[in-house]
């Protein structure tokens, strides 16, 4: 896997089909009158790309801004500032819709896809709408590729007929990913697509993954909370902690050395045969401060063991320190 | 068809919905047999002076009206007038309101905070009140008070489907279509408004029962179609003169709007409980 030569993916690859510049989405806060009082910074100038070809994982704990930002991205949320290019072509600013042509290859699949399919809607409707909406192919040619999608991810032909509620979580899944990849996207954002499964549909599914991403050369971004199953899959990874990117590099890298504190605290936080309890090894305290009041400089600080003071003085920027791996933090830069 | 077959087993199943159901069966089959049903139906416009005022009998059931008429026919026939202004006043009042109620919901601009400020405006005034007025100045006839009804009726559902469009957005598949790149009339016609259709019927129900008690009123007033019509409404204003003796001559056109009122609600309550299940009667258990 050496399609990816930095740590941020870009440098000499050539190849970036998604390049997010400071992508920054603020939700108001507002009082009881509707006043607004402040802002609550889910993204708050995230930078990435995304090379083709690859598996970026993006992980972090609830509330993090992982799902914001695969919407922003997606135009489901409009962006309060930065810049989304795709494919080269700016849709920072567009609606779905408005770009419908530009985005058409850039598909997203829900936490939970058996709320994103109409309730009143058989599959086979489900199925068709993408295709209804991008393209001008007759009844006949979309049936036929729905049978063929649906082949792909495994699913009977009599589940057409039938309606969201009447299949299992696992089938539900694979709805919801041949409705998506029935348009041949080239970049497929998985929101947690293993969350609310059990530990075998589980394997099964990041399988299909898998297999899909060699039939139909996808590219993922993969957001989830799951550092297992991110390190089985991913070729990089980007942690996000409050609305920032704190580490992004390559998935062997960041999980066997991590550089920044919070990475190192979240990995301590995976349950592993023979070393001590989690109890034991996991140091993070307390919750993540309010992410519409953060501390000044690095936001980690207050949850920090190693911070100084001069934490609280700048925000730390991702820097490189070593190659393909960066970093928030200005010890790491120190030491 | 599905649906509309299990819809039926469920009201069957319903006591009090299928004895609303059947009261509105009734007054559609009542209203278009009318002339067969009816067993003087000369007169709705024709008078017998010499018979008027006597009480109900074998050639009269509900006895005759002051100019000699026969109340019963003229019952009949006058659902006919009822059954029409309820009609199509609800069905113009949903064709303004459903589609000012989707787009102010869809959109979040200005515009679409227009159109609710305009219909709050509307329902600030007592709907009877305003429809009086309305009525008033236009004159006495079923065109009027049918546009009477109608300009009152659509905030009802402008409000209604506001809400419920407002709250649909926050659903995950509709998030999903938009996601996907359907236009803002796919998200509404095809996925919005399928979803929130069971709380529409079930207004639209309630509301024809509210929509004809209002007509009523307003035939009371004197603002409802002219004499000789057979409005139920006028009927009653007609017989307060001639109480108590000829009580048979109120009591039949009340009786009628009472029965068709509650059949509606009847219907309509039962509607909600199998259709929208998060607003059930508590009395079910």
């Amino acid at each position: 896997m050496n399609r990816v030569s930095g740590a941020t993916g870009a440098n000499g690859s050539g190849g970036d089909l998604l390049r997010i510049e400071g992508l920054k989405k603020y939700f108001p806060i507002r009082n009881a009158w509707k006043r607004r009082i402040g802002w609550l910074r889910a993204l708050d100038d995230v930078s990435l790309t995304v090379a083709k070809g690859e598996i970026l994982g993006v992980v972090g704990e609830s509330g993090c801004g992982k799902s914001t930002l695969g919407k922003t991205v997606m135009g489901i949320h409009r962006p309060s500032g930065g810049r989304v290019v795709f494919e080269g072509n700016d849709i920072t600013d567009t609606t779905p819709y408005e770009a419908r042509s530009l985005r058409r290859d850039l598909q997203y699949t829900y936490q939970d896809p058996g709320a994103s399919l109409d309730p009143r809607w058989k599959i086979g409707r489900s199925l068709d709408e993408p295709l209804v909406i991008h393209t001008n192919l007759d009844r006949a040619a979309r049936r036929a590729a729905v049978r063929g999608i649906l082949e792909a991810v495994g699913l009977p032909e009599g589940h057409l007929d039938l309606y969201p509620h009447e299949i299992s979580g696992g089938q539900q899944r694979r709805v919801g990913l041949a409705r998506i990849l029935t348009l041949q996207p080239t970049l497929v954002v998985l929101d947690e697509p293993t969350s609310g499964l059990d530990v075998s549909v589980q394997a099964t599914i990041l399988n299909l993954f898998l297999d899909l991403q060699k039939q139909f050369d996808l590219t993922y971004v993969f957001i989830s909370h799951d550092l297992a199953v991110v390190r089985m899959i991913c070729d990089r990874v980007a942690v996000m902690y409050l609305g920032k990117v704190v580490e992004l590099g390559r998935t062997e890298q960041v999980f066997d050395r991590p550089r920044h504190p919070y990475t190192q605290s979240l990995l301590a936080a995976i349950p592993q045969i023979g070393k001590g309890r989690i109890t034991e090894t996991f140091w993070l305290e307390g919750e993540p401060p309010d992410p519409g009041n953060l501390p000044s400089g690095c936001r980690f600080r207050t949850r920090c063991p190693r911070a100084e003071p001069r934490c609280a003085d700048a925000v730390p920027p991702l820097v490189e320190h070593v190659a393909g791996q960066a970093d928030a933090c200005l010890l790491s830069a120190g030491g | 068809m599905a649906t509309f077959r299990f819809l039926l087993r469920k009201l069957a199943a319903d006591r009090t919905a299928a004895l609303g159901a059947l009261i509105v069966v009734l007054l559609v089959a009542v209203a278009i047999a009318a002339p067969v049903l009816s067993t003087h139906p000369e007169d709705v416009t024709e008078f017998h002076p010499p018979e008027r005022l006597l009480g109900p009998s074998g050639d009269h059931y509900f006895g005759t009206d002051r100019m000699g008429s026969d109340v019963y026919s003229r019952i009949l026939f006058g659902a006919r007038i009822t059954i029409s202004i309820a009609v199509i006043a609800i069905g113009v009042s949903v064709l303004i309101g459903v589609p000012v109620g989707l787009v102010a919901g869809y959109y979040r601009n200005w515009a679409s905070d227009a159109l609710m400020r305009v219909s709050d405006i509307f329902l600030a005034v007592p709907q009877i009140v305003l429809a009086i007025a309305i009525a008033q100045t236009l004159g006495p006839s079923i065109e009027n008070v049918i546009l009477a009804l109608s300009a009152t009726y659509w905030p009802f559902w402008a409000r209604l489907v506001y809400a419920e469009t407002r709250s649909a957005l926050n659903e995950t598949y509709v998030e999903a279509s938009i996601a996907l790149g359907a236009s803002p009339w796919r998200v509404m016609l095809l996925h919005v408004l399928p979803n929130i259709s069971s709380s529409l019927i079930v207004r639209t129900t309630i509301g024809m029962g509210g929509t004809i008690l209002t007509a009523a009123v307003l035939g009371f007033l004197g603002l409802g179609p002219p004499a000789p019509s057979p409005e139920w409404g006028r009927t009653i204003a007609e017989s307060r003169e001639f109480l108590p003796e000829a009580w048979w001559y109120a009591t039949a056109p009340g009786l009628a709007i009472f029965l068709v009122v509650m059949g509606f609600n009847l219907l309509g309550d039962g509607l909600r409980d199998i259709l929208d299940p998060r607003t059930r009667r508590s009395t079910d258990g």
